[in-house]
């Protein structure tokens, strides 16, 4: 695998974190389930992950880019298994509707776990840190796209959860949008 | 407050983009280590959910 290929691969893992980050949206904004604190935390980890990806296509490759979405994988995992251990027991509920017979938060360990596989997968291939870029690499057509796509995403976080907690911690089981009258 | 989490991971995501990899990452490992203040705070805390 060239450079050119692993930032088309990235790219790919971007436009993957940016479907599920607007998955978790459409949970929230039609079906009008309100996102808890971990539930939160894990679209932090998912944003980290993409964010490990997006320096891999504005710097090119590198291990320790690799390293930070390995890191947000296994932050994001931590926290939604946390989440399902609180449910386990059979007869004490969930938190949100199932997608497919799981929740949110067995997908995301699952999207966590797969993420983590994937990135061991890509680090075995040494010829894409070869021509290391010493410079930023000009993002343009796709790469430059789907860079700006998840920042709108992540920016749309910062105003969605500032409308549902305030400035104070979130709600364990939020219903409402503190902030709004 | 957990919308300034989403707001450093922009502000670390722009940095990338301004070709600023260094500050980009510094803030970004920042954001990681008040995640996780966040979630320590949140998994030692009483969770009010219907069990």
């Amino acid at each position: 695998m060239n450079t050119s290929t692993a930032r088309t691969v990235n790219a790919a893992a971007i436009t993957g974190i940016c479907v599920v980050l607007l998955g978790a949206y459409g949970m929230q904004f039609i079906l009008h389930e309100f996102p808890c604190p971990l539930c939160l935390l894990q679209r932090v980890g998912m944003m980290g992950v993409a964010f490990g990806a997006m320096l891999n296509l504005k710097f090119g490759p590198r291990a320790g880019h690799y390293g930070i979405s390995l890191m947000s994988a296994l932050f994001g995992a931590s926290v939604s298994v946390r989440q399902i251990l609180l449910h386990i027991v059979p007869g004490t509920g969930a938190y949100g509707s199932p997608i497919l017979q799981l929740h949110l938060y067995t997908w995301a360990f699952i999207i966590f776990v797969i993420t983590a596989l994937i990135i061991s997968i890509l680090l075995m291939f040494d010829n894409q840190f070869e021509n290391r870029a010493d410079a930023p690499i000009a993002l343009r057509g796709y790469a430059k796209i789907i860079f700006m796509v998840m920042i709108v995403i992540a920016s749309a976080n910062i105003v969605t959860t500032f409308l549902e907690c305030g400035i104070k911690p979130c709600p364990d089981n939020p219903d409402r949008y503190i902030m709004l009258p | 407050m957990m919308a300034l989490l989403y707001m450093l991971i922009v502000v670390s995501m722009y940095l990338a983009y301004r070709g600023k990899r260094k500050s980009a990452i510094i803030l970004f490992f920042i954001t990681i280590a008040l995640s996780i203040f966040w979630f320590k705070y949140h998994i030692t805390d009483h969770l009010d959910i219907d069990l």
